[in-house]
């Protein structure tokens, strides 16, 4: 089956005054048609870099990008010119961003922005696209849409304002959604809320969605599939049954092994000591290595390689193999 | 329950809204906490759990008193402190401190970690140059930082670690009660863990008590003794970790620890997403009755106007009448 959104071997290398800051180093993403791919990682692990390379949204004077393959459905991004990739954002590829202010107007009112999307990629009439508007606010679960489109983003509650983003997200019913940690702002029972929601629209138009997230029971609930990233690499991958009963790299591992819960009150949590590398003075071997509990010599010295398992996934550790059976 | 370090006895906290240039008039009211009675006991930690907007952080100001009440008592060690005043305050203050979210805030960009240690010490202590070192260093590392941090600048050091100094900070003085505010929430997965293991461990070797509050319901079931859940400025119930955690039965406690994800995706499929519609009302309006009454799927005709009372069942207290009947709940004498 085709990816709708296929990326390989990206890497983006940020200018610093002390030479390049390595943000991504090697990240390939693939999701098919109406499925969920779920990137899991902890700040500066290269998550939002990633995202943001992938929509060509990174300042080309400041980043380097870098990638071998870099595919929407059949279209290649990586030769088209820019104002034609450009046009593509917000059409056939869209984003939602975790502070939903980052992407609404303070001073336009919500119908205003709503409408402006249709105008711009389907040069829709103003009327048309407002009934565009008004349905898609509705499909999003916004009562009195015709009142909210002349409403201004502060009359709005942060679980409101995330909804309107998501329906000027999927306006033009793109084939692939990027969300960036899209309710991490949100209290669970909103992040509920919009979580069911992604879930509804998906399975309604069958967009490919991207969730990127640091939160493993939102990665339970919502993928298909799991990329977890460290120190700017996808460390693991796997389907999200495999991931979570036998995790295979040492810091998936340590990541579920973290989580607290009711059901161990009492005993000590198994925190994963130290702090995730600094891009500007990242390890020479594994990018886990000063904190993994299993690293041995050998992974102080050299980069693991990504090694493709028997079961489809991807893991990029010397001892996966030895630790799995142990 | 252990001797009572810290009590709030039907506290209000209402923000009046003023409207009019020239004659400024009260036109509503903002009842952020609208009568809560909380006790917390010596070495105990009391979570307080809630939605935003729920008055969480209010009343843990309260508390404190970095925030004035509108009606009822703040007791803090036996003494009534309600209406101390900012010099009767200071004694209190190095006794009851707080760690916040943000630990980016609470750093002076331009102070050293040193310094930002000291500064309480220096506030409330009269020490010599030598002792306040010792005392800084000691801290730092009790919180897990080696001496060569005390001179390091905010700027240099990652979150975790800055709510490591936030943590050294509000220690210093030695206090009995800290509140913490939502102090892992801005962290990292892989830091939360080792912030929340710190906490347990100062409070095993100083005895402290936390008011603990946060959003993240997996670490408030792990690190407290007591849960109160707040909606709308209002506990609607209150217990053990083993009865509300484990056993809810507020339909609100229900349906907020339902919206939880589960860790698991084989539950999480068989589960699916659990939705409780609708958002917190504005305090500025409250529904009449139970102000939960609009989202529950329990509602009688009755909810819609009376006020449920907060009423004690053995070690819980539960404010819903339809619940209490439902469970045969006994009434404690």
């Amino acid at each position: 089956m085709t990816a709708a959104l296929e990326v390989s071997a990206l890497a983006v290398a940020f200018a610093g005054d002390r030479g390049p800051i390595v943000a991504v180093e090697d990240v390939s993403l693939r999701v098919a048609k109406g499925r969920t791919l779920c990137v899991v990682g902890e700040s500066g692990s290269g998550k939002s870099v990633s995202i943001l390379a992938t929509m060509g949204l990174l300042d080309p004077q400041r980043a380097v990008v870098t990638a071998q393959t870099l595919r929407l459905g059949d279209v290649d991004l990586l030769t088209l010119p820019a104002t034609q990739r450009r046009a593509l954002n917000g059409d056939r590829l869209a984003m939602v961003f975790q502070d939903p202010m980052t992407s609404l107007n303070p001073y336009l009112r919500i119908g205003q922005q709503l409408t402006e999307v249709l105008e711009v990629h389907r040069q829709l009439s103003r009327q048309a696209a407002t009934a565009q508007a008004v349905a898609m606010l509705e499909a999003v679960g916004i009562s009195a849409p015709q009142a909210r489109m002349r409403a201004y983003p502060h009359e709005l509650s942060g679980g409101m304002r995330q909804r309107v983003v998501l329906a000027m997200a999927l306006l033009c019913q793109p084939d692939v959604l990027l969300a960036d940690e899209p309710t991490t702002a949100l209290d669970v029972t909103i992040q509920a809320q919009v979580l069911k929601l992604i879930q509804d629209l998906q399975a309604r138009n069958g967009m490919a969605v991207v969730l990127v997230t640091h939160d493993m029971g939102v990665v339970a609930h919502m993928a298909d599939e799991v990329a977890v990233l460290y120190g700017g690499l996808v460390v693991e991958r796997a389907a999200v049954r495999d991931l979570f009963t036998a995790p295979r790299h040492p810091y998936t591992r340590a990541l579920l092994a973290s989580i607290p819960a009711a059901e161990h009150r009492g005993q000590r949590l198994q925190a994963i000591a130290g702090s995730p590398p600094s891009p500007v003075a990242r390890p020479a071997g594994c990018v886990f290595a000063p904190r993994c509990a299993f690293a041995v010599p050998q992974c102080q010295a050299a980069r693991p390689p990504e090694e493709a398992l028997a079961d489809g996934r991807t893991v990029r550790c010397f001892r996966h193999a030895e630790l799995a059976d142990a | 329950m252990p001797e009572v370090l810290a009590q709030l006895t039907d506290v209000q906290v209402h923000f009046p809204v003023h409207s009019g240039l020239l004659l400024p008039r009260e036109v509503a009211r903002v009842r952020a906490v609208d009568g809560v009675s909380l006790a917390i006991g010596k070495g105990e930690v009391l979570g307080l759990v809630g939605e935003s907007g729920s008055g969480k952080s209010t009343l843990g100001r309260a508390l404190l008193r970095l925030q004035d009440v509108t009606a009822g008592r703040v007791h803090f060690a036996g003494a009534d402190i309600t209406h101390w005043h900012r010099r009767q305050l200071q004694a209190v203050r190095r006794r009851m401190t707080v760690v916040f979210q943000d630990p980016e805030a609470s750093c002076n960009p331009r102070m050293r970690i040193g310094d930002a240690v000291a500064e309480p010490l220096r506030v409330h202590e009269r020490l010599t140059a030598a002792e306040l070192q010792h005392k800084v260093l000691a801290l730092l590392e009790q919180v897990g930082l080696d001496a060569s941090y005390a001179l390091r600048w905010p700027h240099e050091l990652s979150g975790g670690q800055r709510q490591r100094v936030g943590i050294a900070r509000a220690l210093a003085t030695d206090p009995e009660l800290v509140v913490l505010d939502e102090p892992i929430s801005a962290l990292d997965v892989s830091i939360q863990a080792q912030v929340l293991n710190l906490l347990e461990d100062l409070r095993r070797q100083r005895g402290l008590s936390y008011l603990f509050i946060g959003h993240d319901l997996g670490a408030v079931a792990h690190l407290c003794d007591r849960v109160a859940v707040l909606y709308l400025g209002r506990v609607v119930e209150a217990g053990s970790v083993a009865d509300v955690i484990a056993a809810p039965q507020h339909p609100y406690t229900q349906a907020l620890l339902r919206s939880v994800p589960l860790h698991d995706p084989v539950a999480a499929r068989a589960r699916g997403l659990q939705v409780l519609d609708g958002e917190i009302p504005s305090p500025l309006h409250p529904p009449p009755g139970c102000a939960f009454h609009p989202r529950c799927r329990r509602a009688l005709p009755a909810c819609q106007q009376n006020r449920p009372e907060l009423l004690a069942f053995g070690t819980r207290q539960l404010a819903c009448p339809v619940a209490t009947q439902d469970a045969q709940l006994p009434i404690a004498s």
